[in-house]
């Protein structure tokens, strides 16, 4: 009988068992029986509260030609449906980010036959259809930024720029999907050794407003150093490189990741030799982007991140107040998550998903439900590239964003 | 009353009532009192067989009455005995039983004796009651029935567990003839010795009536189950197929303590005594561990060519799931087996069933530790844990009860 009591005592503390939704925390793998690459590349929630990824397939043996994925999976990460087996996906290639859905239709851009095309798939009936086609020179699409006022400003690599050999376009749709802005800067390569090296994924695009004047950035090759371009919106001019080469070690320097926050305000990863400097309280110095010398300034070191590889970073809302998401590649082959508090450049919390196998981030999202997703690439059976999908809930989330708190760093 | 006897009844009273006072005062104490005691009552005995040699059975009920019982009347007539009777030897407490016993019956006041031969026959347990008198055998023999009432032992033996998801969880999304966790099943333990379980208990056990006892028991149980993951990868190019397929085991091994309480029902007709049990049960865990096993079959198949078995890898990796498994489980006990009165022991061997209700796994971590998660692809299901338990047991019973036979 004592023992029984004895027992009862126990069980009263030991079957707590807290119920947490499917759908608000997991982690999906998204496998496939062949021995192909599949990278992700960008995603987006829908508005049944799962999840649509553009990822790349290299088949095993064709010359790292991608081929565009897209696979729809549902509010808990399982697969509905996915394009390897619709044969018409084969005739692109080189899908870019980022992919943009309305509704049931999902667009992104990629290049069929040496076109850049904008290509859509109805949730319907799952087949690509191009519905815009922007360059017909052999273009090479790189990025394509979706912009808050509709439209893309699509990033390519141009083989023949205003006849004077190789050069990076960039072009700007408005929300119908016509060009309002169309630029080749000769010189100018998105094509670089480093590139090659690293899978592209430097190049990425976006704009910004300061004081009524829009502005675009771009990464490119420029003056023997991977540089961050600023490109005056309407005259189409340079107005601006971030060259950040040190001229005594060579190092190689570059802006692996940049969020504008609004104003002059920014959230930049940086990449300097060895290190990676994380900072979400950049800014430029005054009015003019012309001038500025302060946006490269470090912000706080990172060891333990690669810098080879993109940090993706978003501005979130996490306990109840705005946070700087970044996602990074460690080096112990692990994607790592920083919150930060934008404006005081204070880590929040920081976490770590993956072992064994190599995670890298292609992107993250804030969740309806108040969580956050991360998307990426891993390797299964130590041979295959996969896609997966990290979901955290969002208690989950305000447990990371309170980190600094338990450990009395911060407020 | 004769008056001898009477002053006999009064003397005694001042003698037992002298010991109390004794006690009650702190001028006796331990031996010294439990000696003067017995002396008392060894005196008395004597008095009530003299009266019972004498035919002068009022006097020997009378005697008994006056002091061995308290006087105050409970609500369905009975007496309660007087601590300085209960703390007599037991062996003259019997013989006063058996006296006062055999008087009541020859004077038909069956309901009087009735308390005294139980207790007389849960006393004297293991005698034979042949030299009794033969109402006495008779009753004995006809009337009543002697078990124990409270044991204490040991069990231990084997055990045999099945997992049974019923939510299925995996970070995997699979895809061609791969498949994803497959639970082995109960019957793996005839195959193979990791998966047989052990068990072993320190067992009290209570007879609430001639049939039905309550057992409880502090126990540990070490349950052991695995289920396994195949992966296939396949490429078919000019001709040639590769293949890789993985396949994963998954071996748990789950240690509890282990609290069950039982309610059996034993027929008790026989030396044997075969006994249904059911019950329930909770478990503590106190360790839980795995043994992933994971073995690469790479090969290559050219046309019409038997494939080649390329040299894969293999390892083995332990892992701590304590993380990962609720620390109760809890649910139901239903069994049966037999028991053997063997000297003053009672062997017994049963078979139960323990069918888990609680889920083990705990949900809020199931995607919490990494290398199970992000390294070998392992998420928990949540499932319920269910085993066959083998037992043997030895128990010596502490003291006795005599039951009316109905």
């Amino acid at each position: 009988m004592v023992l029984s009591a004895l027992g009862l005592a126990l069980a009263t503390c030991g079957l707590q068992n807290r119920e947490v939704p499917p759908e608000d925390r997991f982690t999906k793998i998204y496998n496939n029986p062949s021995f192909d690459n599949i990278t992700a590349i960008d995603f987006k929630q829908t508005n049944d509260g799962g999840y649509v990824i553009l990822g790349s397939i290299s088949r095993e043996g064709s010359n790292d030609l991608r081929i565009p994925y897209l696979l729809k999976v549902g509010p808990t990460g399982e697969t509905e449906w996915d394009s390897n087996l619709i044969p018409e996906f084969a005739n692109y290639t080189s899908p870019v980010a980022k992919l943009k859905v309305e509704g049931t239709d999902y667009t992104f851009f990629c290049a069929r036959q040496g076109q850049l095309v904008l290509v859509r798939v109805r949730e319907t009936n799952r087949r690509p259809e191009v519905i815009r086609t922007l360059v017909s020179a052999n273009a090479r699409p790189y990025y394509a930024e979706t912009l808050p006022e509709g439209g893309f400003l699509i990033l390519a690599n141009q083989p023949n720029c205003q006849s004077a050999g190789p050069g990076t376009q960039l072009i700007k749709t408005d929300a119908a999907l016509n060009p309002s802005f169309d630029q080749c800067y000769p010189g100018i390569s998105l094509s670089s050794p480093l590139f090659n090296q690293t899978s592209d994924e430097f190049a990425y695009a976006g704009s910004f407003t300061l004081n009524g004047r829009q502005v675009f950035y771009f990464n490119a090759w420029y003056r023997n150093d991977l540089s961050l371009l600023f490109i005056d919106a309407t005259s189409g001019a340079v107005i601006k490189e971030y060259t950040l080469a040190d001229p005594v070690s060579q190092a190689k320097t570059l802006f692996s990741g940049l969020e504008p926050l609004g104003g002059n305000r920014f959230a930049s990863a940086f990449a300097n030799g060895a290190t990676v400097f994380l900072n979400a309280q950049a800014s430029l110095l005054n009015a003019d982007p012309a001038q500025d010398t302060r946006l490269g300034a470090l912000g706080a070191p990172f060891h333990e991140l690669r810098p080879e590889k993109r940090v993706h970073i978003r501005r979130i809302q996490a306990a109840g107040r705005e946070v700087v998401a970044m996602a990074a590649s460690a080096r112990n082959n692990q994607i790592a998550l920083f919150l930060f508090q934008p404006g005081t450049n204070n880590l929040r919390g920081r976490a770590y998903f993956g072992s064994t196998n190599p995670y890298v981030p292609n992107g993250l999202i804030q969740t309806a439900d108040g969580g956050l997703a991360i998307i990426g690439t891993t390797t299964v059976a130590s041979r295959f590239a996969r896609i997966v999908l990290i979901k955290l809930s969002a208690t989950d989330l305000a447990n990371l964003a309170n980190q600094c708190q338990a450990l009395g760093l911060c407020n | 009353m004769n008056p001898k006897h009477g002053c006999l009844t009064v003397l005694l009273v001042f003698t037992l009532a002298g010991a109390c006072l004794a006690q009650s005062n702190g001028i006796m104490e331990g031996a010294t009192s439990r000696q003067k005691i017995n002396t008392a009552f060894r005196e008395l005995l004597g008095q009530m067989q003299v009266f019972y040699d004498q035919g002068n059975l009022d006097s020997v009920a009378h005697l008994y009455e006056a002091q061995c019982l308290l006087m105050i009347i409970g609500p369905r007539g009975e007496r309660t005995e007087t601590p300085l009777f209960r703390r007599a030897k037991g062996e003259i407490r019997a013989e006063i039983y058996s006296v006062a016993a055999r008087a009541y019956l020859a004077l038909d006041r069956p309901k009087e004796a009735d308390p005294l031969i139980r207790t007389l026959f849960a006393l004297r347990f293991d005698e034979p009651f042949d030299d009794y008198w033969l109402s006495v055998r008779n009753a004995k023999q006809y009337t009543y029935y002697t078990s124990p009432r409270w044991q204490v032992g040991a069990r231990g033996g084997l055990n045999a567990t099945s997992a049974a998801p019923f939510n299925r969880f995996s970070i995997f999304d699979i895809g061609g003839g791969s498949t994803d966790k497959q639970y082995l099943p109960i019957s793996e333990f005839l195959r193979d010795a990791r998966f047989v379980g052990q068990q072993f208990a320190f067992s009290v056990e209570y007879a609430l009536s001639k049939n039905i006892s309550v057992n409880t028991q502090l126990a540990w149980l070490a349950m052991r189950y695995a289920y396994i993951d195949y992966f296939q990868w396949v490429n078919i190019q000019a001709g040639t197929v590769q293949s890789l397929d993985i396949d994963n085991e998954h071996f748990s091994r789950h240690n509890f303590l282990n609290f069950p309480l039982l309610v059996k029902y034993r027929v008790v007709k026989y030396r044997w005594q075969p006994f249904v049990q059911a019950g329930a049960f909770y478990s503590n865990l106190v360790s839980a561990t795995r043994t992933l096993n994971s073995i690469e079959f790479p090969a290559v198949k050219a046309g019409n060519q038997p494939a080649i078995p390329l040299f894969g890898q293999e390892q083995d990796t332990d892992k701590n799931l304590e993380s990962r498994i609720v620390r109760g489980n809890f649910g139901l006990i239903a069994g049966g087996g037999i028991t053997y009165a063997l000297g003053p022991f009672r062997l017994g061997a049963s078979l139960s069933y323990f069918y888990g209700l609680n889920n083990i796994t705990r949900r809020e971590n199931r995607f919490a530790d990494p290398e199970l998660t992000f390294g070998f692809h392992d998420v928990p299901d949540d499932l319920r844990l269910h085993n066959w338990e083998l037992s043997f047991s030895i128990h010596l019973p502490i003291n006795y009860k005599a039951y009316k036979n109905q």
